[in-house]
């Protein structure tokens, strides 16, 4: 039984883009992106790759009078870049910066430099909790060979930890950003199984945008063709996720996308689309299904997460060896640095002590090799505490993972309906399950 | 449901000192501990400075029959060194990494180099949904000068924001840990006003232990004079915190502390004291809000966030001057290199000789290098100050809005918020 009218909520998803001095049309696709949020009616907008904190106070003038609350989320060197516009006031803000997050030596990727989170706000819509998070993970340069995927794969289990442990008192739960993952990769599911997050784009009643929801297509002027031919020119790497709960139920009743460019203008908003999602809360008096469901996994789900933890575990400890070997490198090219500087140095201490010799001193290549050892030893010293940081977070993730399988399996034990024979004939989505 | 038999959570904590080579009889110190915690089998153990890996796994060896469940909290290059150890199953576990915690070339001080954090445990006691927290904040060097306050203020007040948005589902909340603070501190009553965490020591009315309350005290031997000075008896800087919540209502039956010296060895555990706390749980049909929501302790959360806001506003002062020294050095070390380049080949460098000029070349590489990674940490540092500032401005509006409700309709106005 309804106890009050539905709840209409806006909400658009954005990457914007806005790399000062290397992305296209910088300035302008700002102004663009402001005139779009003013005239979209939203009830909150949630922007990515807002790198430049002036483009953030030019966006925050220019909606002051629509979207008169705003959150500007800082980390790392360069800045998360995530950004939050809402009309509703935003009682707090929290942000938890993702441990790991690429590698300070690949200048020419530079995820690292951004400190890549995810951020959260608070609002109260007539009397709902409204948690709405905003994220943007590591991106995906070659797919075929994708070394940062352990990042990206520890990056989803603490978002889905995060969204998990502190949205236990929400009526609501909206997650939207830039995942730079596909729909069924491992970090999605294992991100939707966890946390009971249901994706607007499969979800919506009505869909109006391109083909599949792709949200970076080859029709975009912005963007590189070459890397979207194997997806049949486009990707879905942008999502706006959702739940309810006990006491609202939540529903998507429309979904749009940007389709490239923008009518009347000569580029579009971004090299990204931008989403936008219709919901409907509707407060209900629904009792159990729900509240099982906000404990985060529906029991019969149960054998489908743990096949996706396995396989989420199996890639960090891929990436856990990769780590390990790498801070092994540093340590031994580092201790050769230090042998050959000490050797170099017994070796220049010799004429010193011997008689009679006529030879002169080689400065140069004293000096010279000096230099390079002690240029060895210092990088050797850097990378050796960059790969410790994270050999720690990636061990610390799997031990998470651990514990989580742990938990999952006695709580298979205490419900054995799902250990039917039905659920055991039922086809598991996605990719083969691995069991460690 | 309700039980009016109340249920006992026996809690314990220590910082243990475990700087393998650096602190004294290390492994000793270690059976020790794991002697007592087999002896005493309290429910939950929350240590700090658990450094080594392997002494962790030492402990969980020893403990393995009465505490079976553990979690070791892994961040930063040598660790968080927070470990738990319970004999309850731990359903989940969760770290928050504190995104300011020292410099690295403080070398001395050394703390940059642990990952320090608050780690989460959610464990399931008897049915009951307890979410268990430790953690160690920076350490206090020079209290008349602390350089560190600010970094020390941030990790509260992430420390109580991760509390405070963590704990909405749980029947009881329990915090342990080091927070190198005095009772009193600003990020003490920071932590304690907007979380609604009792302090163990004051709850209870059966305290045994070192003279009030002391965990860092003078009778122990591993503890330097100087540490305490202006103290000269001891300092309080170890809590058991604890809340309960609308379903459970959570007390302090006793408190102990261990006293310096142990009975019958030669040395004591650490050179900490050890914490150890007996809470009864009661079901409560209590709905109330835990006195977090009236006018005077709205009232007193205001004052302390905007105290808390003028020392991170001074941080960022700081760490701006601290960025600007770096950039100056980069661009001098650019110039000098510059220079010296000119210098190479110009046809009458007879100022000094090729390998001179190289090694100062070097010597400018390695400043432009040390500036530059020092712009890199500062700049981080900002961003965080910042970050830290806007959402202290966020609870501080909140704050006045609930201030003006109060005193409008003599109670509060405003519901939804994550009120604990």
């Amino acid at each position: 039984m309804t106890t009050s009218a539905p709840i209409r909520f806006r909400v658009l998803s954005l990457n914007c883009w806005g790399v000062r001095y290397l992305s296209k049309n910088c300035k302008e696709r700002f102004v663009l992106i402001g005139d779009l949020l003013s005239q979209e009616q939203l009830d909150i907008a949630l922007l990515q790759e807002v790198w430049c904190e002036k483009d953030f106070l030019f966006l925050k003038k220019k909606l002051n009078s629509v979207y008169p609350y705003s959150h500007y989320f800082k980390s790392g060197f360069i800045g998360s870049g995530l950004a939050v516009f809402s009309r509703h006031r935003i009682h707090d803000a929290f942000l938890y910066r993702y441990s790991l997050n690429g590698y300070p030596y690949m200048a020419q990727h530079g995820d690292w430099f951004g400190g890549k989170a995810v951020g959260k706000v608070l609002l109260n819509i007539s009397g709902l909790s409204v948690h709405v998070f905003v994220t943007h993970l590591h991106a995906e340069y070659c797919r075929e060979k994708d070394s940062y995927l352990p990042h990206r794969v520890v990056q989803a289990w603490e978002l889905q930890q995060f969204i998990r442990h502190t949205s236990a008192g929400a009526d609501v739960v909206i997650l939207g950003g830039d995942l730079n993952m596909h729909p069924d990769d491992l970090g999605t599911r294992l991100m939707r199984n966890y946390t009971g997050l249901q994706d607007s784009f499969s979800e919506t009643a009505h869909f109006d945008g391109c083909e599949e929801g792709h949200t970076h297509i080859s029709e975009n002027p912005f963007t590189n063709t070459d890397g979207l031919v194997p997806f049949g020119g486009g990707v879905r790497i942008d999502y706006i996720l959702f739940k309810g709960s006990g006491e609202v139920d939540v529903s998507c009743e429309s979904l749009s996308t940007t389709k490239g460019p923008v009518p009347g203008h000569p580029f579009p908003y971004s090299d990204h689309e931008a989403l936008t999602a219709e919901f409907l809360f509707t407060q209900t008096t629904k009792g159990n299904e729900c509240s099982k469901r906000q404990s985060g996994c529906v029991s019969d789900k149960l054998p489908e997460l743990v096949n996706t933890v396995n396989e989420a575990r199996t890639e960090v400890k891929v990436g856990l060896h990769c780590a390990e070997r790498m801070r092994y490198t540093a340590a031994r090219t580092g201790i050769m640095g230090l042998v050959l500087l000490v050797l170099e140095l017994a070796i220049a201490a010799i004429p010193l002590f011997a008689l009679g010799t006529e030879q002169p001193f080689p400065k140069a290549s004293f000096y010279l090799l000096g230099a390079l050892c002690f240029a060895v030893l210092l990088s050797t010293l850097l990378l050796y505490v960059f790969y410790s940081i994270e050999v720690k977070a990636l061990q610390g993730t799997e031990d998470q993972m651990r514990l989580a399988l742990s938990s999952f399996q006695e709580q298979l034990k205490e419900s054995p309906k799902v250990l039917s024979s039905d659920h055991l004939r039922k086809p598991l989505d996605g990719k083969d399950s691995v069991h460690l | 449901m309700a039980t009016e038999r109340p249920s006992r959570l026996r809690v314990f904590s220590l910082n243990c000192w475990g700087i393998r080579f650096f602190s004294q009889l290390c492994a000793e110190r270690y059976e020790m501990i794991g002697e007592l915690l087999g002896r005493e089998q309290h429910d939950i153990v929350l240590l700090q400075e658990v450094w080594s890996e392997r002494d962790f796994l030492f402990l969980k060896r020893k403990l393995s029959s009465c505490h079976p469940h553990t979690h070791y909290f892994k961040s930063g290059v040598i660790g968080s060194g927070l470990a738990v150890f319970s004999r309850h199953r731990i359903q989940d576990a969760l770290l928050y990494q504190y995104s300011l915690n020292g410099y690295p070339y403080m070398l001395r001080h050394g703390d940059w180099f642990g990952g320090k954090a608050v780690g989460l445990v959610i464990v399931d006691v008897s049915g009951l949904k307890a979410h268990v927290y430790v953690t160690h904040l920076h350490a206090e060097y020079c209290r008349a000068q602390d350089q560190y306050l600010s970094h020390r203020t941030v990790q509260s007040w992430e420390l109580l924001q991760f509390v405070r948005h963590t704990s909405c589902g749980a029947d009881l909340v329990v915090l342990g840990g080091d927070l190198n603070m005095h009772p009193q501190d600003l990020g003490n009553r920071l932590l304690r006003s907007h979380t609604g965490l009792r302090d163990c020591y004051t709850e209870t009315d059966t305290f045994d232990g070192c003279e009030d309350g002391h965990t860092l005290i003078a009778d122990n031997h591993f503890t330097k004079n100087h540490d305490l000075v202006p103290f000269e008896k001891g300092i309080r800087i170890d809590y058991i915190l604890m809340k309960g919540s609308q379903r459970m209502t959570v007390k302090c039956e006793s408190l102990s502390t261990t006293k310096g010296p142990v009975a019958d060895k030669p040395f004591p555990y650490s050179d900490h004291e050890a914490l150890t706390a007996e809470l009864t749980l009661l079901h409560s049909e209590d709905s109330r809000q835990h006195g977090s929501s009236g006018p005077l302790a709205v009232s007193e959360q205001m004052d302390v966030v905007t105290e808390a806001r003028a020392v991170v506003k001074e941080g960022l002062c700081q760490t701006e001057a601290l960025r600007d020294r770096a950039m100056r050095l980069v661009l001098g070390a650019l110039l000098l290199l510059l220079l010296l380049l000119v210098m190479t080949f110009l046809p009458c460098s007879c100022f000094c000789s090729y390998s001179t000029l190289g090694l100062l070349g070097a010597v400018c590489m390695s400043l432009l290098l040390s500036g530059a990674l020092l712009y890199l940490l500062f700049t981080t540092h900002i961003k965080v100050l910042k970050e830290t500032e806007d959402q202290m401005m966020l609870t501080s509006n909140e704050l006045q809005t609930k201030l003006t409700g109060c005193r409008l309709s003599g109670s509060s106005s405003f519901d939804g918020s994550p009120e604990l």
